[in-house]
């Protein structure tokens, strides 16, 4: 096997931009994603505070109606297919092989090459403003307004596209997460000892499995309609916009679970430990997240009620919809049950998670509102609709991140992140929070419309929205100070120890931060809090042997041969097609010189 | 593709290699690719505004022969996969070559099948049933095509000094379940878009 | 997938080389029977009965025989059929989304002359004073007003089509049956809605006529 980067005894950091563009490390790749998917997390937020001062007074005239258009649907496809999902991969990337008790994923160079070709599609996804102009058709890109009929520049060009080379980057990072997690627990972990985390790890891998190729023949068709003539949504020739949507909810609803659930998985590392219990009702909560991923499935027109479904259609996904509500709230009751009766330590990841519960309930709340079809058909296309995804996606979804950061960073880094700084920007990030999104479940209530790039005056609109813009720059001030405290934390000496907060799970077993090989030896589980189960039972961690011969997988850089590979079938798709079958040809070169690489 | 670290490739939580799962997972997305393209066929029939319709055009006897020769190389590649568990190289790396031939020849028949139809007057932008036939058609000639150049870096690799490896049989049975899915998913496609009246 | 199995790479799959060849020949032969199903003429259910029944028998040979299911880990085989009955059952329920009223067009050209729609029976009086439809009224409207008023919306002022299809005397080649169907019960899964509560036959019979002869 692999002799190249050595054994155990030879783990001195090579640096240099070389080792970053040929690793196959997963907590190198994983800090990648990080990086990346947190500086796309900060232009989407300013593509959000360019909305929000346009829409804080009546008639606005900050930027108009195009380029607005270009930021709501690119601040949408940003956070979710850049920011939230990579640094919900960062986090899957880092603790998947450090949770289960392995040395890596199981494919190091394939996880590689996720990496870089999600790079691609966010650089051609972010590229577009300076490119002829970005997305301007909403996430869900709404056929026929996004056929050529109605979008003639290349703006939707570069949402099919980029769309697409992010879902290969999905696909190939979920199989190979799946694969990983079934396949290389260390030994006596069965499926019921895996960390909450790892399952909903594993829920999401098979969610974005199963979703995206139904998303990406939908890309295709709009694709073809677009560039070569084809009448797959638009009615005059028989064609059916309504078809997209279902194609676009089919994989568009799971992907919402996609983006809670890793969340939902970090918070249920988080409260145990901080609380000094193990979870309440493990099995329960592990259910109730394959449940939510199954009946993912099955809800997806509940986005499409006022599309003229037809009687039995809305009963039935109104069903269904208010059944996802059940196990949500099994997760909810486990939280708490949970907390009850611990021996609480309010740090900042403490703060962020019991945040999550509060936000994400609203949140869950407003969702089951709109399962019902009439009082749907009154806030489709409204602000309560973003009030309630906001709850959803920012108090669920981001808060959950920052839970993840506060808690993992001493494990990723050595360094804890500095305490009264981040409650402080805790704070300004959950005011600001309230403010900007709570007031819009007034506004659309009072029927102010989504995506509408100014209002007029006297509508009863001006003051909520003007709080709305008060608050998005508190919560935009309250990132900026997490950014200070990052920066100020990295200059400091990473003295923190393995166990900070004597967790349960194998990840504290291991150094702060972990050598390249993660485990000198590869744990023995016997508990599903391994950690306290041998603690109570006073088993000593297992000794370092003198010699260790651990064969790590050389560095490659085939993974980025075969994403610039990607990356030129993207451009060529967007500019000429012969470019595109140049960029299958280098895609084809990769795999050959990847496949004959001596791994062995 | 990728090789897992060196511990792992003999540890595997539940005995089967990460390849193999990693090939299976992903025909099972694979399904979700191919039911949409499907369904979106099924869903536009009968909604073609103008002709050539699906029975001016279809024909059966040919198409048959083309799906005949897929099942045949189904047969082959299941020979090489036997070859290469039996250690019978030679035959491994002809059932390989035959196989690969016979994908070839199910290609050329689809490319004479979208030119007839061309000159018939049918093409992606002529109605609902061209878009939808040549896009689900198409990208089931694409994965034979994916098909048949991995094969062919099976069969280069097996012609190395080394062959390919002590993990031969894993090599080409990996392949073969690839091979195998997209000759089964044809039998969908021929069923439903040939076969079944219009 | 509790279970920690024992490792079964070194085992092959019993099958032996006469075996697999015959199951070629099966794979073959039930082809043959397809092609001729398909051209026997039997009626129209059981041929679709029988050919899915077949093609689904010879799915299940490849995938157990030739994909080795049948002899290899179980997670496998859970796997694949979880993703397949995962894509059989939403694809199924997409379809039938559509398939109440997406009805083939051509197979209502087929019923039409044997089994007239009831609401048929006054339209052909009405089509044949269709040359003068701009006497004939839609809830004592003027059709064109009743048009401009209700349709206009979603078809266009001058029935160009917008998000509806456009409704121009060239463009509808179907026979009045469809349209009649279509005003009267909507077109499910778009955004043409049911007029069946608010218009009586006469007044979908009158529009009708006037999208099919008048020029826009």
């Amino acid at each position: 096997m692999a002799t190249a980067v050595g054994t155990a005894g030879h783990v001195e950091e090579r640096s240099g931009i070389w080792t970053w563009l040929t690793t196959v490390d997963h907590k190198k790749i994983a800090a990648l994603y990080g990086v990346t998917g947190f500086t796309f997390f900060l232009i989407g937020g300013i593509e959000a505070l360019m909305v929000r001062t346009q829409l804080a007074v009546p008639e606005g005239s900050v930027i108009d109606a195009d380029l607005y258009n270009q930021l709501f649907s690119t601040h949408a496809l940003t956070m979710i297919f850049l920011a939230i999902m990579p640094l919900g991969v960062a986090f899957f990337n880092y603790f998947i092989p450090l949770q289960i008790g392995a040395r890596d994923v199981a494919f190091p160079r394939l996880n590689a090459l996720s990496y870089w070709v999600f790079l691609a599609g966010g650089v051609i996804l972010t590229g577009s403003f300076f490119m002829g102009g970005a997305p301007d058709g909403g996430w869900f890109g709404y056929a026929p307004l996004s056929d050529r009929a109605y979008s003639v520049g290349s703006n939707m060009d570069f949402y099919v596209v980029s769309l697409l080379i992010l879902g290969v980057s999905s696909l190939m990072g979920s199989l190979n997460f799946a694969v990983t997690i079934i396949n290389m627990r260390a030994p006596g972990m069965t499926m019921m000892r895996l960390p909450v985390y790892m399952w909903m790890t594993l829920v999401v891998a098979f969610l974005l499995i199963l979703s995206l190729p139904v998303l990406t023949v939908g890309l295709i068709q709009l694709y073809f309609d677009r560039n070569f003539g084809t009448n797959f949504f638009t009615p005059e020739t028989g064609g059916d916009p309504i078809l997209w949507q279902h194609i676009f909810w089919i994989f568009g609803h799971p992907e919402v679970y996609v983006l809670i659930l890793p969340s939902m998985g970090i918070i249920s590392e988080v409260l145990p430990v901080m609380s000094r219990k193990p979870l309440f009702g493990y099995a329960a909560i592990v259910f109730a997240g394959a449940a939510i991923g199954v009946l993912g499935f099955g809800v997806w027109s509940h986005h499409m009620f006022t599309t003229g479904l037809g009687t039995v259609p809305q009963v039935v996904f109104s069903a269904s919809t208010m059944a996802i509500g059940i196990p949500t709230g099994i997760k909810i009751f486990n939280w708490l049950g949970t907390m009850y009766g611990g021996n609480i330590r309010f740090n900042t990841a403490m703060y962020f998670a019991v945040s999550f519960i509060v936000l994400f309930t609203i949140g869950g709340i407003s969702g089951v509102m709109h399962a019902s079809p009439p009082v749907d058909t009154q806030h489709q296309d409204s602000y309560f609709v973003v009030a309630h995804l906001h709850y959803v996606l920012f108090g669920g979804a981001i808060m959950g991140i920052f839970s993840g950061i506060f808690y993992w960073f001493p494990k990723i880094t050595g360094r804890f992140l500095d305490e009264a700084w981040g409650k402080v920007s805790f704070w300004l990030i959950f005011i600001g929070m309230n403010m900007t999104f709570f007031p819009m479940h007034f506004l659309g209530v009072s029927g102010m419309p989504r995506r509408i790039y100014t209002y007029e005056s006297g509508l009863g609109w001006d003051t909520w929205n003007l709080v709305a813009t008060i608050g998005a720059y508190t919560l935009a001030f309250g990132v900026l100070v997490f950014v200070i405290n990052f920066f100020k934390t990295m200059r400091q000496p990473a003295t923190a120890p393995a166990d900070p907060w004597g967790g349960a799970t194998l990840e504290w077993a291991t150094t702060s931060p972990p050598p390249e090989h993660n485990f000198d030896v590869v744990p023995e589980v016997r508990d599903r809090d391994p950690l306290w189960y041998n603690r109570d039972h006073n088993i000593a961690p297992p000794e370092t042997p003198e010699h260790l011969h651990i064969h790590l997988p050389p560095p490659s850089y085939f993974p980025l041969v075969v994403a610039m590979g990607v990356a030129l079938v993207g451009v060529g798709l967007l500019a000429h097609l012969a470019l595109a079958f140049v960029g299958a040809a280098v895609v084809v070169y990769g795999i050959w010189g990847w496949a004959l690489e001596p791994t062995s | 593709m990728a090789a897992g670290t060196h511990e792992v490739e003999h540890h595997t939580s539940l005995g089967v290699d990460n390849r193999k799962l990693l090939m299976w997972i992903f025909l099972a997305s694979e399904c979700l690719f191919f039911g949409t393209l499907i369904s979106t066929y099924l869903i536009f029939k009968g909604q073609s505004l103008v002709g050539p319709f699906p029975e001016d055009v279809l024909d059966i006897p040919l198409t048959s022969l083309s799906t005949f020769v897929l099942l045949m190389s189904s047969l082959t590649m299941v020979l090489a996969v036997y070859g290469a568990q039996h250690g019978r190289l030679g035959m491994m790396k002809a059932m390989l070559l035959a196989t690969i031939l016979l994908g070839l020849v199910f290609l050329g028949f689809q490319v004479y099948e979208f030119r007839h139809f061309g000159h018939l007057g049918l093409n992606l932008t002529t109605n609902q049933f061209g878009a939808s036939f040549f896009v689900a058609t198409g990208f089931h000639g694409l994965h034979v095509g994916v098909g048949v150049l991995y094969l062919i870096s099976l069969l280069f690799g097996s012609m190395r000094r080394n062959g390919l490896g002590s993990e031969r049989a894993l090599w080409v049975d990996t392949a073969g379940l690839y091979w195998h899915f997209v000759d089964i998913v044809w039998i969908v496609i021929f069923t439903v878009v040939y076969l079944i009246p219009h | 997938m509790e279970h920690e199995a024992l490792a079964h790479h070194e085992e092959h799959p019993p099958t032996t080389i006469r075996q697999y060849v015959l199951i070629g020949v099966i794979l073959a032969v039930i082809t043959l029977i397809e092609l001729w199903l398909s051209y026997s003429g039997l009626p129209d259910g059981v041929m679709i009965a029988g050919l899915l029944g077949f093609s689904a028998i010879k799915f299940i040979i490849v995938v157990a025989l030739f994909m080795h299911l049948r002899f290899d880990s179980q997670l496998f085989t859970r796997l694949f059929v979880f993703g397949l009955a995962l894509a059989a059952v939403l694809l199924i329920s997409l379809i039938s989304l559509f398939a109440f009223d997406h009805r083939d067009s051509r197979t209502v050209t087929a019923a039409a002359p044997t089994t007239p729609p009831a609401a048929h029976g006054e339209a052909p009086a009405t089509g044949g004073e269709g040359e003068d439809t701009e006497g004939a009224t839609v809830r004592d409207q003027p059709v064109a007003e009743f048009f401009a008023a209700n349709c206009a919306a979603c078809h266009g002022q001058n029935r160009e089509g917008v998000v509806g299809p456009a409704l121009t005397p060239a463009r509808l080649t179907q026979p009045d049956e469809f349209y009649f169907e279509t005003i009267r019960d909507g077109r499910s899964g778009t955004a043409m809605p049911p007029w069946g509560g608010q218009l009586d036959e006469q007044d979908i019979n009158a529009l009708v006529t006037f999208i099919k002869t008048v020029e826009p």
